[in-house]
This record gives C-alpha cells, structure tokens and sequence, in this order.
C-alpha cells in the first residue's frame, strides 16, 4: 500500500489538502474589491445588543426540540464557514487540553480576591470582613521581627491618613502609630527620634528586639511600629522634583504587582507632572488637587497614566489607586513636589 | 398593556414555584436564597416571554416559558453542582475554547502560549463586563455580587449564556457576542488605556494603525469568503470535510481526525503541536499519517464525493482540458483505458472486475493509480503559474 505514497502523491494530497483548507483560511481568499465596511458591523453589533430578541440569545436546540413548527425559519443565522462538526470537535479538543491548564490556575471573577469557598446562605460579616488586597507588600518590608498582620494593616490605613499632611517625616510616623499606642505620644516621639537614626536591618536594631512581636515590651513595640510605619510610607510617597529623576515604586498586591512612576517637570512656567502605572487589573487612577483631578480607568490589566498641571512646589497631594469590582478602600500614595 | 401585564403576572407565578421548588430540592441554599435566584430567573423569562414577537405569535406562552424556565434552571445547578472552583474551571475553558481563535496576538507570532495570556487579560474584562450586564438585566444595582454558592452558579451561567449571545450583523449574518468582544479587544489591543505609555514613548500611532489595518483587511476577507462560496460548492466541501472526519474515526484514527481539526482552524504547526502534547517530530509523523489517510481517502474511499467537489469527476474528464485529456488518454495502457471505459460507462467494480478477470481490490488500486495520474496532469498545469501550496 505505501508504495502509492510516492512523490507524485505528495503533489496530491498537498493540493487537495490545500484547498481543504483555503475556504478557512481567511488570507486564501482574494483581496477585497470593495469593502463592505467590517467596522460598521462591529459597530452594528453594539448598538443592536438592546434591540435583539432575547431568543436569539438562546441555544435554540433544546427549545426547538418541544417547538419544531414554531420555529420553522426562526433559526439562529448560520455564520458562514463553520461546520458544526468540526466547530464541536475543534472546541471539545481546545477545552480538554485548557482545562488541564486552568486547573492549576483557575480565574477570579471581578470582585474576588482569592479562591474561597461559597457557602450556601448569605453571611453578613464576611462580606465587610478586610480581604488584604494591599497587604502582600506589607511583608515585603525589611524589619527586624515581623509583625502580626492586623498591626501591619492597622498602621497601612494610619500611615495613608499621616501621609496627606505636610509634616515632618518623624511627626508623619508617630501620627500613624498613634493609632496603636493612643495617649502615649511622647514616648513615641522620643522613640521616633531613635529611629530615625538608625538605618534598618543595623546590627544594633538587631539587638533592640526579641524574636516575636507579642513578646516584646511596650516600647519595644512602638518602636517597630514606627519602624513599620516609616518603611510604609516611604513605599507610599513619591517624591518629585524639576531636579530629580523620575521615581519608580513596585507595590505587590493580591492580585499581582502594581508598578507606578512619577515624573515632575517644569516646562516654561508650568508645571506637570505624570503618573505612569501598570494594573494587574482593571481599575482607577485618581490624582486630586484642590484645583482640579486627574482621572483615568480602564478595564483590563495595563498600562494607565493620569497628568496634573496644578502641583506645587512642597505640598503633598493623594493619588488614589482602586481595581475595579473589588469595592475595597483605594490605596492611597503621596506626590511629595520638592523644590 | 393589561393584557401584557396579565400575561407577566401569569408566567412570573408559575414560573417562580417551579423555580423555587426545583431549587429547594436540588440545592443546600437557604429559603431565602432560593426565593430571590428563582424570582430573578422568572422574571427573565416573563421578560423573555413578552417580548419576543415569535413567542407571542405562537399563542402558547406558558409551554415556552416553561421550557426556558427548564433551561436556564438546568445551566445554574449544571454550575452549582460542579461547585466553585470547578465551575469556574468549566465556564473558563468554555468561554476560552470558543475564542481562541479569534484572539490574535498582534506582533508575536501565534502561539499556544501567547493566545492563552490574551485570553486570560480578554477573559477578565468580560466577566467584569457580564457581571454588569447581569446586574443591568435583573435589576441588581450596581454593587450586587454573588455572596452564595447558588448566586455565583447563577452568575457564571448567565455569563455563560451572555457570552453565547448572537448578535445579528449586516448581511443575514450573526455572531456570538463574545466573539465579537475578543475581535475587538485583539485588534484594538490596548483597548481603553487613556494614555498608551508604549505608543506614547514612540511617539506616533502609526504603529497601532498598522496593526489595526491589517486586522480590518482580514475581516474583510473573512466577510468575503463567507459571502463568495456558492452555497452548493461550499455544502459539498462540508460533506467531504464530514467524511473524511467520518472516515478517520471509522479507522481509529483520532490523533489524525484532531490534527485535521486543528488545520482546519488554521493553527500553527507551534499550536498544534502544544494542544495535542506533541513534539515537532511526533508531530511530523502524525502529519504523515494523515496524509496517507487524505491519499486513501481522495483517490480510494470516496473518489468520486471528493473528484465531484473538485469539479473533476468522470462526466467533466476528470477535470482535465480537452488537451489534457488527450495526453491523460494516450498514456494509458490498454488495460487502463478499457477501465477508464467501463468506469464512465458507470459499472460498479464488481462487474468491472469480472469483466477484466481480476479481484475487486484489484480494480481500486488500478483505478487509484489512474486517478493519480489524471490529477498529476492537472496539477502539471498549476504549478507554474502559481507556487505549490505547500504545509
């Protein structure tokens, strides 16, 4: 039998097998003479979503099984091209190999989070309950003993408050831990000064705390507090300057790393200043000044920039940041505008 | 209108005990729960129900709401039996399936790998946007979301089913939205960034254009080759496609059958390859394979289905110019010519073979080897004007 399989049958098969292919294949096909407009039907296609009868949207087979006369002339329009045969079997191979795949990376819809179980009644708390959407790059700090997930968030949503006022970076920090330590201020301010002057990670920090954050005493707490709270608010400012290179910040949320870029630049006499970000998903950017607000959006994981004319030399001004669906409290950074 | 609104009252009753009584016996979630998905599916079906003119003119309205209530009740326990997490598994690689062509990274070349990050980012946006639309149609309001295992069934199959939604377009056509959304968003990728920062740093939009371009002349003549083929040559071309499918399983030859499928859907030897789990030189093999079947398949099995479609059956001299047919006639030896003969003359091979003293299979290798001869002689005639149309 193979020794039909010779040279000539290779011509063969490649054209018949060429032609079986050429109908589907879109680029065999000679160009176009004359357009019948591909982009009206898209277009088309949009606006006539509210006009269609709610039918047509239905998978018809199983209907027109009980209404074979019914529906005489009533079949959803076939698109030319597909047959149903391959189209099933096409699709039934596709989502056997997918599957595999999504298994082990299964999606999230728009307003989760994370992979938790449904129960089967509604249950009120864990609705409000904190999903840590921004709490991954909390651990990504570098402190001496890690500290217990609810301080970190706790300090997060502190620290985002402080941030917004023009004070000093000492001041900012004993702002946020207050929230922890309230009626003790002035042991905070003294430890703030200690702090200050120590570079993390120095041995001499080392020595200053035990190995558990419950185990340490009060003011060994406070003091890895404001060490928590200057490290987030250093991730959460940027500052710019005409001077001053762009600034870069890397922030890891649930959902995938967010990365943000200012850059501040005099031009004649005005100002501007541009934040470039990149959302693993859809959502926000809002930059606000008391003059105006800079805003924009978009519904797939990407690139999103926001530009203000109005920012001034040393003031502060919020840039919020909220994913879409995930109605979650927007995190919150500082354009810090130096001089 | 009261009339209208006494049909909706009617359906949404009937409907929604159905509803909430099928929902308490086959599902864990609370009274309430059930009372509040049955009663936004009746009233979709009411909805349904009084608006289409089809359904009204047919004068049985209860019947088809019955059954759409059936239906629709059938794809939310389908989900909710499979439970969150492989419920998701299986709407995401439905929806994936169904677009996966369709979703064309623009500058890298087209892979497995590519397509499918595309369609994880594509898929994102239309659950964001289907969880709207679900909201919009049931009247949820804008913050709704599914809280209960039965509410997120219920959302991922209405999802399901607003993916699957067909859209009339110009031209008796129609198509499923979500193919519509995954042209889009593959053509106009980035879709909405306010401020492109790539497009921007190069600092002109030729690019995009370009790509942009390219991707409408496609469509164009996608349009056109569903418009051009003649609606016999193209039944014809489905029936030789449906059986050499046929053909192939009758062989146990899946792996040939899925390869063809996947030629078919004009795939990559790069995709190929990764959706069957196969390494380029199984690949090749199984490129082999499928040939020699095509072979059988074409000049054997079903010579004359496929020698018809080609417009080069017996009646037309094999497709042959008159020319041709000379020379296809003057190097045959005897015996071939008294076979050419007897096969125009429309014996069946028994008879033939009875006629010229051999077996039946005999008589099909001869007419196999005759037939190629005939379709070497055409393709002699093509393959100086236009380059072979090689794999």
């Amino acid at each position: 039998m193979n020794s039909d399989l010779d040279n000539n049958s290779e011509a063969i098969d490649n054209r018949f097998l060429a032609r079986l292919l050429e109908d589907c294949d879109p680029l065999a096909a000679p160009p176009p003479q004359e357009s019948p407009a591909p982009t009206d039907d898209l277009v088309a296609a949009e606006l006539e979503l509210d006009a269609l009868d709610p039918l047509d949207s239905e998978d018809l087979s199983v209907v027109t099984d009980h209404f074979g006369e019914a529906t005489q002339g009533c079949q959803p329009l076939n698109l030319g091209g597909e047959i149903p045969t391959v189209q099933n079997r096409f699709h039934a191979l596709l989502k056997r190999k997918l599957q595999t795949e999504i298994e082990r990376n299964p999606p999230l819809f728009p307003w989760e989070t994370e992979i938790r179980n449904y129960e089967p009644d509604y249950c009120d708390s864990e609705v409000n309950s904190w999903v840590p959407l921004w709490a991954p790059q909390l651990s990504n700090f570098s402190l001496p003993v890690t500290l217990p997930e609810t301080v970190l968030t706790q300090l997060l949503n502190s620290c985002q408050e402080a941030m917004q006022s023009q004070l000093q970076q000492g001041a900012k920090m004993v702002r946020a831990a207050s929230a922890l330590f309230p009626g003790q201020p002035q042991a905070l301010n003294q430890l703030a000064g200690l702090v200050l002057l120590y570079p993390t990670r120095s041995p001499q920090e080392q020595q200053l705390f035990t190995n558990r954050y419950e185990e340490a005493t009060d003011s060994q707490q406070m003091a890895l507090s404001l060490l928590a709270a200057r490290e987030i608010i250093n991730a959460l400012t940027l500052p710019v300057s005409p001077d001053r290179q762009p600034v870069e910040r890397q922030w890891q949320t649930t959902v995938g790393l967010m990365t943000l870029r200012a850059e501040y630049q005099v031009e004649g006499r005005v100002p501007r200043c541009r934040i470039e970000t990149r959302l693993p998903r859809g959502g926000r950017l809002t930059l606000r000044t008391p003059q105006g607000l800079a805003t924009a959006q978009r519904t797939y994981p990407g690139y999103l920039s926001v530009e203000s004319f109005d920012l001034e030399p040393n003031q502060t001004y919020p840039l919020e940041i909220q994913f879409q669906e995930l109605d979650r409290q927007p995190l919150i950074f500082a354009i810090a505008v130096g001089n | 209108m009261s009339h209208c609104g006494e049909i909706y009252q009617r359906v949404v009753d009937a409907i929604f005990q159905l509803l909430f009584n099928e929902l308490r016996q086959s599902s864990k979630a609370s009274e309430q729960n059930c009372r509040e998905v049955a009663a936004r599916i009746s009233s979709e079906v009411a909805r349904i129900c009084t608006e289409s003119k089809r359904i009204q003119d047919s004068g049985d309205i209860e019947t088809w709401a019955t059954t759409l209530a059936r239906l629709r009740l059938k794809q939310c326990l389908h989900y909710y039996q499979m439970g969150a997490h492989r419920g998701r598994v299986e709407l995401h690689s439905t929806l994936s399936a169904i677009i996966y062509r369709y979703i064309t990274p623009s500058q890298v070349p087209t892979s497995y790998q590519a397509r499918l990050t595309l369609i994880e980012d594509f898929l994102q946006g239309f659950y964001a946007e289907s969880l709207n639309a679900f909201r919009r149609e049931s009247g949820m309001g804008p913050a709704y979301r599914p809280h209960t295992l039965l509410e997120l069934a219920e959302y991922m199959a209405f999802a399901e089913r607003y993916g699957k939604r067909r859209i009339p377009l110009p031209g008796h056509r129609t198509q499923q939205l979500i193919i519509l959304r995954a042209q889009t968003f593959s053509q106009q990728q980035p879709p909405e960034t306010s401020v492109d920062m790539e497009q921007a740093a190069e600092g002109s939009a030729t690019d995009s254009d370009s790509v942009w371009n390219e991707a409408t002349v496609q469509q164009v003549r996608e349009a056109m080759v569903a418009h051009e083929s003649e609606p016999l040559e193209k039944s014809l071309r489905q029936t030789v496609i449906k059986e050499l499918l046929a053909y192939l399983k009758e062989r146990q030859q899946t792996e040939c059958a899925d390869y063809f499928t996947l030629r078919l859907k004009d795939l990559s030897a790069g995709e190929i390859e990764a959706i069957l789990g196969l390494t380029p030189r199984q690949r090749d093999y199984l490129q082999q394979r499928f040939k020699y079947h095509l072979i059988r398949f074409a000049l054997s099995q079903r010579w004359e289905l496929v020698h018809q479609w080609l417009e080069a059956d017996l009646e037309r001299n094999l497709g042959l110019t008159p020319q041709q047919w000379q020379t296809f006639q003057g190097m045959l030896s005897q015996e071939q010519a008294e076979l050419l003969r007897l096969k125009q003359q429309g014996f069946p091979n028994a008879a033939i073979a009875q006629t010229l003293g051999c077996t039946v299979s005999q008589v099909e290798k001869r007419w196999f080897k005759l037939l190629e001869i005939a379709w070497e002689i055409r393709n002699r005639s093509v393959s100086g004007a236009s380059a072979s149309q090689d794999e």
